[in-house]
């Protein structure tokens, strides 16, 4: 398995912590930012291959994020997990709907989510 | 047919009344026997005229223009 | 042709010309052009009140007691100056129910009673039968009038013969034209038309006649009155000749007001043909001046009938024939008929509609044994009984013309009849405009009206006619003098019609009250007190009922009295107004069942209406108790919309208020949804991180030491972030449930804050916040709980580290007095609070706290909490510029009282 490039966009640093040593030890390339301005900056470079983002960021939320990025040709197909601690069945559709991979609701097991890491990398869509 | 018009018909009732019957027909009556013999048949119609007048002003629908 | 032949054939000429008039009038209405929806024809319609009476029978007490034929008149002029009250409420009860008659009025008003309804029926025909004989004989008399003495007497019972044939056309006309459908509120244009008609021909011919007598044979006014006073006959205009005291004028006055209001012709031109109630704007004027107008002549032409020696009934006719004018003669005849014809169509037609369906079809449905609700021909059957009451009440009138005493005056008979029917009255009046009003009341007011009617006017009739022993009017009964019949209890010098309209209607009014006061009225009676008392306040409401029933059966049911056609109709109505096709197999629910109801009181009334449903959803339909919570609710509703209405300004003020309510339980409700979300939210984070750290520490036993030290430290600081949140969450809802427990105590401020600065001295410290204080007093005595007071403290003094800069960040603290309060304030050169969100950051979970600050690493409750204990103590906290260019939280709380005086 080559390494893979993932982005964790959150605002919490010791969720961003501990998903960067989950990341790590699975083998990928982690680059984090912890808050909306950044994560927006960020479009501008190379897109990663997955990205870990968190619904409710500081200045602009995720959803908001996610259209953007949905909007960029360089960014479409790169794997979108949302990670949210408000799990409304109606956001879960929303998040669905702009384009995510994934809709994982606070707190998660590390493993599946590894699991499902991998997975999305290695071509599976769940959705 | 709103509440004012039911208040303005129920005051020109009443005064009608009061002109029609004891004690203003009393009255009338005293008078007439100073002042001619028809005034008790006069007064009746008359009251009864301005009353026909009084309402068919005062039932008047606003018209444009006018308060409602 | 002799004068004999010539009037003769005007008659039948005259009731041609009305068949025609009615005729056309129908088959306009029948293409849509209603002749008659125009408010002077209604006006005129109301013009039936004046009948041959005010012909002729008017004309002849004039010339005997002056004015006292006036009261008959003055009454009813009163009454239609309360036209847009009285009969706008009685316009929209009868429309909002289809009712037909004011037998069936006054029926559904005392809960569809049956009982009521047949009472006031037969009260009815007992009040309507001398009146149609005294049209009857005012119509023969004219005939022979026009004859002539001596060919009168050769002709002998001509004029009699002729009113059997006039009887017998009028007949036909009621019929044919008041009883062609079976819906009874649908209009009779074609009767309506011609009684308006007649109205005008009668006050045409009144006032030409008069005004040829007047001027023609006396040469005005001013000459009549100069030969009135000249012949001595002015005694004529005065009171005095009247014979009446001034509270028979009142009597009489009362008695033809209320008769104007229940009499069966009058409700069924002014109510039941309504076909527009705005018409009552033009009626409450335009009717009293047609009264007027048909009166203005009456008591000149009775002077001058007075003056050329003449009296009686007949002078309209006799006066223009003494002077040879045949012309005017021939118009004062046809006035005459006019008048008699109208009142006689259309209160044959009022009362045969109230003996179909308020005597005899409720009596025919409940006889089991006919299955009337089961067979098809019954419209046939309404139509025919409705038919055979006319012929029949205009062969009792013509009986009781040929067949009374012929020293028994009808003019008399027709004061009578007066009376009866004014006993309706009081329980049409009291049950339009009070709820408590019921049943047994009615019944008792009527019943005992009835009885004092029967005892003070009727049995000295009898006795008069030799019918009874005639020492009964000089010594009442047994010789018990109390008791005479025309002077009850002593109440004498009166007028034997006023005597009796006192007796009467006094005692009718006494029962009501006193037995609807001391009685219950069952639900249904009590439900509909409350539609017609209120009907200004909207329709019926309807609860929610389904029953068993199938609409297939009260389709069945409806086309049997309705036809197809228009049960059909019916269905199609309903449906759209429920937006959607009732299909035969739904079940009905209590809406239908009322609108069917309703469908089928204006073709067979009422009571007889609910009997027939009754038939199918018996037992189905919501019983007494649900009825009763109806009504409660109804009632309470109502009541308090009528109070808002009668303060319109403080029904906006309350609607205002209630939109704010309203408004403010909305947000509350939204708060409570962001609230639980937030706490979740702010739950989960923590746990997140805790759980992924502990699964880590599962998963990868060879971690670094430093590492699992590093770890295991950030799970300690997430599981004591999560206790903060319980104990923050649980501290706010005790404290806005007012459950918290407190340690009251004396304690010194100053203290406190020094504490609190040394606790929360590590995180300050660990930030690199210089902290600079500046406290003005030495002591700062005041009583509070220390702990809770500690814990505002620590709270903005952490939340001032944390939004401190990562580099550089100050913290100013300050102690002092303000009045009768110490004031602290900690400012720090943190991000700030902006102006508009400085109170919203003391909400709990505020958004904009939220958004605010990069997510602030505590609960989101903390301020809210604070704010809370401060409000205990009666403190208040509040946010402001700081000079450090951050945030200042100040807070105050008021010094101790004691320590105070002495300080």
């Amino acid at each position: 398995m080559t390494a893979r490039r993932i982005l964790i966009v959150d605002d919490e640093p010791n969720i961003v912590l501990s998903l960067e040593f989950l990341m790590k030890k699975a083998g990928h390339v982690v680059e984090s930012v912890t808050d909306g301005a950044a994560a927006l900056d960020r479009l501008g470079g190379p897109p990663p291959d997955l990205v870990i983002l968190d619904v409710m960021l500081p200045g602009i939320d995720g959803f908001e994020l996610l259209r953007r990025m949905r909007a960029r040709p360089e960014w479409r197909d790169v794997r979108v997990i949302l990670l949210t601690a408000r799990g409304r069945a109606s956001e879960r559709e929303h998040g669905l709907a702009l384009g995510a991979d994934l809709y994982v609701t606070k707190p998660f097991s590390t493993r599946e989510l590894i699991r499902r890491v991998n997975a999305l990398l290695d071509g599976e869509r769940t959705r | 047919m709103d509440e004012r018009l039911r208040h303005r018909a129920a005051a020109v009732a009443f005064l009608v009344t009061l002109a029609f019957l004891y004690p203003t027909l009393a009255v009338v009556d005293e008078l007439a026997r100073h002042l001619g013999p028809a005034l008790l048949p006069l007064h009746l119609f008359a009251v009864w005229l301005l009353a026909v007048v009084a309402m068919a002003l005062l039932s008047r629908r606003p018209g444009r223009g006018e308060e409602p | 042709m002799n004068l004999t032949g010539i009037a003769f054939l005007t008659a039948l000429a005259y009731l041609a010309l009305l068949f025609l008039l009615a005729l056309y009038a129908d088959r306009r209405a029948a293409a849509g052009r209603r002749l008659v929806a125009h408010p002077v024809v209604y006006t005129l319609s109301l013009g039936v009140y004046c009948t041959a009476w005010t012909f002729y029978g008017s004309v002849g007490l004039a010339a005997e007691r002056g004015v006292a034929f006036l009261p008959i008149y003055l009454g009813p002029t009163v009454v239609a100056f309360l036209f847009p009250l009285l009969h706008l409420k009685l316009l929209r009860v009868s429309k909002a129910y289809g009712l037909t008659s004011i037998a069936d009025f006054v029926a559904a008003r005392y809960g569809k009673s049956g009982l009521l309804g047949g009472f006031v029926t037969l009260v009815m025909v007992a009040g309507t039968t001398p009146y149609v004989a005294l049209q009857l004989k005012a119509v023969a008399a004219s005939l022979e009038a026009m004859l002539g003495d001596e060919m009168a007497r050769a002709l002998h019972g001509f004029g009699a013969d002729t009113a059997l044939l006039v009887a017998i056309l009028l007949a036909l006309f009621a019929i044919l034209f008041g009883t062609r459908r079976i819906d009874a509120t649908e209009h009779h244009e074609g009767m309506v038309f011609a009684v308006a008609f007649e109205s005008l021909v009668k006050l045409a011919a009144f006032l030409a006649v008069g005004l040829f007598v007047v001027y023609g044979l006396v040469g005005g006014f001013g000459e009549l009155h100069r030969r009135v006073v000249a012949a001595g006959l002015e005694e004529l205009l005065g009171f005095a000749a009247t014979g009446f005291t001034y509270t028979d004028w009142f009597g009489y006055t009362l008695l033809a007001a209320l008769a104007f209001i229940v009499l069966p012709r009058m409700f069924q031109v002014a109510v039941i043909e309504n076909l527009e109630i705005d018409h009552l704007r033009t009626a409450s004027w335009l009717f009293p001046l047609y009264l007027l107008a048909i009166n203005l002549f009456v008591l000149p032409v009775a002077l001058v009938g007075r003056l050329a020696g003449r009296g009686g009934d007949m002078l309209m006719l006799e006066l223009p024939l003494a002077a040879d004018a045949r012309f005017f003669a021939f118009l004062a005849f046809i006035g005459g008929l006019s008048a008699a014809t109208a009142m006689v169509i259309v209160a044959t037609v009022a009362v045969a509609t109230m003996i179909s369906n308020d005597l005899v079809m409720p009596a025919l449905l409940r006889i089991p044994r006919l299955g009337l609700e089961r067979r098809p021909e019954v419209p046939g059957l309404v139509l025919g009984i409705r038919r055979t009451a006319i012929v029949l009440l205009m062969l009792a009138g013509y009986g009781v013309f040929r067949l009374a005493p012929p020293d028994l005056p009808l003019v008399r008979l027709g004061l009578v009849s007066f009376v009866a029917v004014s006993q309706v009255a009081p329980a049409l009046l009291f049950g339009l405009y009070w709820r408590r009003a019921n049943l047994a009341g009615a019944v008792a007011g009527l019943g005992v009206g009835m009885l004092l009617w029967t005892y003070t006017l009727v049995v000295p009739m009898a006795a008069e006619a030799g019918l009874l022993d005639r020492s009964l009017l000089e010594g009442g009964p047994f010789g018990w003098d109390l008791l005479r019949p025309q002077a009850l209890f002593g109440l004498e010098g009166l007028d034997p019609v006023t005597h009796a309209v006192l007796w009467s209607l006094g005692a009718n009014v006494v029962a009501l009250l006193v037995i609807s006061l001391t009685t219950e009225a069952d639900p249904l009676q009590r439900v509909q007190a409350l539609f017609f008392v209120d009907v200004h306040y909207g329709a019926r409401s309807v609860r929610p009922w389904r029953g068993e029933a199938r609409v297939a059966a009260l389709q069945e049911l409806l086309a049997r009295f309705l036809g197809p056609g228009r049960t059909a109709a019916f269905f199609r109505r309903e449906g759209r107004r429920r937006g959607r096709e009732l299909l035969p197999s739904d079940r009905v629910d209590a809406e239908l069942v009322q609108s069917a109801e309703r469908e089928l009181a204006r073709a067979v009334g009422a009571t007889s209406a609910r009997l027939v449903v009754g038939s199918v959803v018996r037992g189905e339909v919501p019983g007494p108790e649900s009825l009763l919570e109806l009504l409660d609710e109804t009632s309470q509703a109502i009541e308090y919309s009528q109070r808002l209405e009668q303060k319109s300004r403080e029904l906006e003020r309350l609607a205002a208020e209630l939109r704010a309510a309203n408004a403010r339980l909305r947000q509350l409700d939204a708060l409570k949804d962001e609230f639980i979300a937030t706490v979740s939210h702010e739950l989960r984070t923590p746990l997140t991180s805790i759980r992924s750290f502990v699964e880590i520490l599962r998963d990868h036993p060879d971690l670094a030491p430093a590492e699992r030290q590093r770890f295991l430290a950030i799970v300690a600081e997430e599981v004591e972030r999560l206790g903060r949140l319980v104990d923050d969450v649980l501290d706010l809802s005790r404290l806005e449930a007012g459950r918290m427990e407190w340690e009251v105590g004396l304690h010194d401020l100053r203290e406190i804050v020094e504490t609190a600065l040394v606790r929360a001295g590590g995180l300050l410290r660990g930030r690199g916040v210089e902290v600079t204080t500046d406290f003005a007093l030495a002591r700062a005595p005041l009583v509070c709980d220390r702990d809770r007071i500690l814990q505002v403290l620590f709270n903005l003094l952490s939340n001032a580290a944390k939004f401190a800069p990562p580099a550089g960040g100050r913290l100013h603290l300050e102690l002092r007095s303000l009045g009768a309060q110490y004031l602290v304030r900690i400012e720090d050169n943190g991000p700030g609070v902006p102006p508009e969100l400085r109170d919203a950051v003391f909400e709990k979970f505020r958004q904009g706290a939220r958004a605010l600050h990069d997510k602030p690493r505590g609960s989101g409750l903390g301020l809210a909490v604070c704010r809370e204990i401060l409000r205990r103590f009666d403190g208040r906290i509040w946010c402001e510029d700081s000079r450090l260019g951050g945030a200042a939280f100040c807070f105050t709380l008021p010094a101790a009282e004691t320590l105070r005086r002495a300080g």
